[in-house]
């Protein structure tokens, strides 16, 4: 059995953070701190050619796995390896393997051609002239670059802009990508471009991919195992199927009838939401085919839709669990 | 090695192209020091003038304007504030991350990102120095002198890099490091012989100043090519000039490790 490529061990990463409120002259020479935990004993393994969404609600610690992954923080405890690599102590060999994106942040120089940035990038990753020019000329074609490679950044489309981040991050042909939160921002259309490159890569070269994100979207069109972290904590790492599954107990049952109708009793407790003539019942997975035939037998109908909880739903009942735990 | 020192000239490089940009901001950068000059250049004259004396500090009014020139001419190659400002604002809003997920030094990112001003103003701030020591008349130092004299400058620039890159470190701690940049430029400006020559000062504060590392900054160099030392005293001063200086670069290497174990990252 082949060797995980990104190995966590019982990893724990805490900040340093002044107490509030301290005042007087002795708080400019002495600050009291406090210990904030942001990851608490994390454990998993990726094999190679994997594609993860790691996601979680805002400040559940993906950023920090992030960065601890590609060995911009320290961990407080615990083991991290990635290709035999430790990150923070390996960094400037390691970050020739790995190809970074954060959505929030560009690596691009703001002021001159996009293609200034990429030949500094190739000095900077030593990439062989010819090498660099195959690549170039793949993601041109791929992310559509052609019309933007001597234009100035700063007059780039957000959607252009993240196009020629993500080929900026690969020019080297990392062996994994972290991706943080790489669609930010962007219009359907950037997104379903960016979406198809990443299976692309994933696909024929066997990249290995950790994505953060919120847009669903991403994740269900990119990932089969989802791991998800809420306060610190991995509370799910699995394939995005069997979260559907877990989570998934219940389908909408819309019905659009021709005048109001009164609900039976027995259906009382499945509905929903009434709104003029359309009926929604929210009904156990199990029941759904035995109960379609009596609710249309309520009134005369002439719509009638089952609708299943999106991954969106999913999470926030999770969210939702978790917070209120 | 080579390829290592070809990335760090392409970041030179396309810093450069970075700040052609903006002709107007480069054409100021190079003018400034030279009024700045004029300026303090003007008040020794009319002090001179007002004393009525040929000599102050050891110094005629010629030597001394070609003192004020000298050093300002190695001044022109210091990182300035906007190195400070670079790595404040990285590493306050995380943008620090960006560098450290690429295959290159930081400090050695900066320092090459910040050498393209030092450059153009250097190129022209020689020539123009040149023209007036020549107009001056002035004695240049002789062959010995002058490669101790260049021994000085390199050293000051190094130390200058040390002094800017470490002040920009304790961003790591600190959250505005601009007012320790303002104190030291105060500190400096009295200490370094920057606007008064060290030899003014009562002669035993004179003698302690110039082994202090504010000095290397400006009265070393300056006083070596106006022929302040005799070739003994400059070659000891040179030598405590490197010794500052490598010792402020230990200093700098080992904060900046500290530092990024401290480094959190803010932001997404």
């Amino acid at each position: 059995m082949a060797e995980p490529i990104i190995e966590m061990k019982h990893v724990c990463k805490s900040f340093s953070v002044p107490v509030k409120g301290q005042q007087g002259w002795k708080s400019i020479f002495y600050r009291k701190n406090q210990t904030v935990d942001v990851l608490n004993n994390i454990n998993f393994s990726i094999d190679e050619g994997e594609f993860i969404g790691y996601i979680g609600p805002n400040g559940a610690g993906k950023s920090t796995t992030i960065k601890l992954l590609t060995g911009i923080l320290y961990p407080s405890r615990g083991d991290i390896r990635v290709m035999d690599y430790n990150p923070h102590r390996d960094r400037y060999h390691y970050t020739y393997h790995i190809g970074v994106v954060f959505g929030q942040r560009s690596l691009l120089e703001f002021d001159i051609p996009v293609m200034d940035s990429f030949k500094l990038y190739q000095a900077i990753y030593e990439l062989d002239g010819r090498l660099f020019q195959e690549r170039l000329d793949e993601f041109t074609h791929l992310l559509k670059l052609d019309d933007l490679l001597h234009v100035p950044v700063r007059k780039l489309s957000l959607g252009q802009r993240m196009r020629c981040e993500i080929a900026a991050s690969l020019l080297h042909r990392p062996k994994v990508i972290f991706l943080d939160e790489p669609t930010i921002g962007l219009d359907a259309l950037s997104k379903h471009e960016i979406r198809q490159f990443l299976t692309r890569i994933n696909q024929e070269e066997k990249v290995t991919i950790i994505l953060t994100t919120h847009d669903m979207g991403d994740i269900e069109q990119l990932c089969e195992r989802i791991v998800f972290i809420n306060v610190g904590n991995i509370v799910y790492d699995g394939p995005l199927d069997t979260l559907k599954n877990n989570y998934i107990t219940h389908k909408d049952i819309v019905i659009v009838y021709e005048e109001p109708i009164d609900v039976p009793d027995a259906f009382v407790s499945l509905l929903k939401e009434k709104n003029i003539t359309t009926y929604t019942f929210n009904v156990p997975n199990a029941e759904v085919v035995s109960i379609v035939p009596a609710l249309l037998q309520l009134g005369a109908a002439y719509d009638v839709s089952i609708h299943e909880p999106t991954l969106e739903d999913v999470v926030k009942i999770i969210y939702s669990n978790h917070i209120h735990a | 090695m080579k390829v290592m020192a070809g990335k760090y000239l392409v970041i030179f490089i396309t810093q450069m192209k970075n700040l052609l940009e903006y002709k107007i901001n480069i054409l100021l950068k190079l003018i400034r020091p030279f009024v700045m000059t004029a300026a303090v250049g003007s008040l020794w004259l009319v002090l001179f003038k007002l004393t009525g004396r040929d000599n102050i500090g050891g110094f005629t009014r010629q030597s001394f304007i070609i003192y004020l020139l000298t050093i300002r001419f190695i001044a022109v190659f210091s990182p300035g504030g906007a190195s400070i400002a670079e790595m404040n604002e990285e590493i306050r809003t995380g943008n620090l991350a960006m560098r450290l997920v690429r295959p290159a030094h930081y400090l050695p990112w900066l320092l090459f990102r910040n050498l393209p001003v030092p450059f153009i103003s250097g190129i022209t701030g020689l020539i123009l120095v040149s023209i007036l020591t020549v107009l001056l008349g002035a004695d240049l130092p002789k062959a010995g002198m002058m490669l101790l004299f260049v021994c000085s400058v390199i050293a000051t620039i190094t130390l200058q890099y040390a002094i800017y890159q470490g002040i920009g470190i304790l961003s790591f701690w600190i959250y505005e490091v601009f007012p320790i940049e303002r104190f030291y430029k105060s500190v400096s400006g009295l200490l370094s012989g920057e606007l008064i020559p060290l030899t003014i000062f009562p002669a035993t504060a004179s003698e302690v100043l110039q082994f202090l590392p504010f000095a290397s900054l400006a009265f070393i160099p300056g006083g070596i090519f106006t022929g302040v030392f005799t070739f003994e005293q400059a070659l000891v001063r040179v030598i405590v000039q490197w010794t500052w200086a490598a010792i402020l670069w230990g200093l700098v290497i080992t904060t900046y490790q500290r530092g990024l174990e401290k480094f959190e990252a803010q932001g997404g």
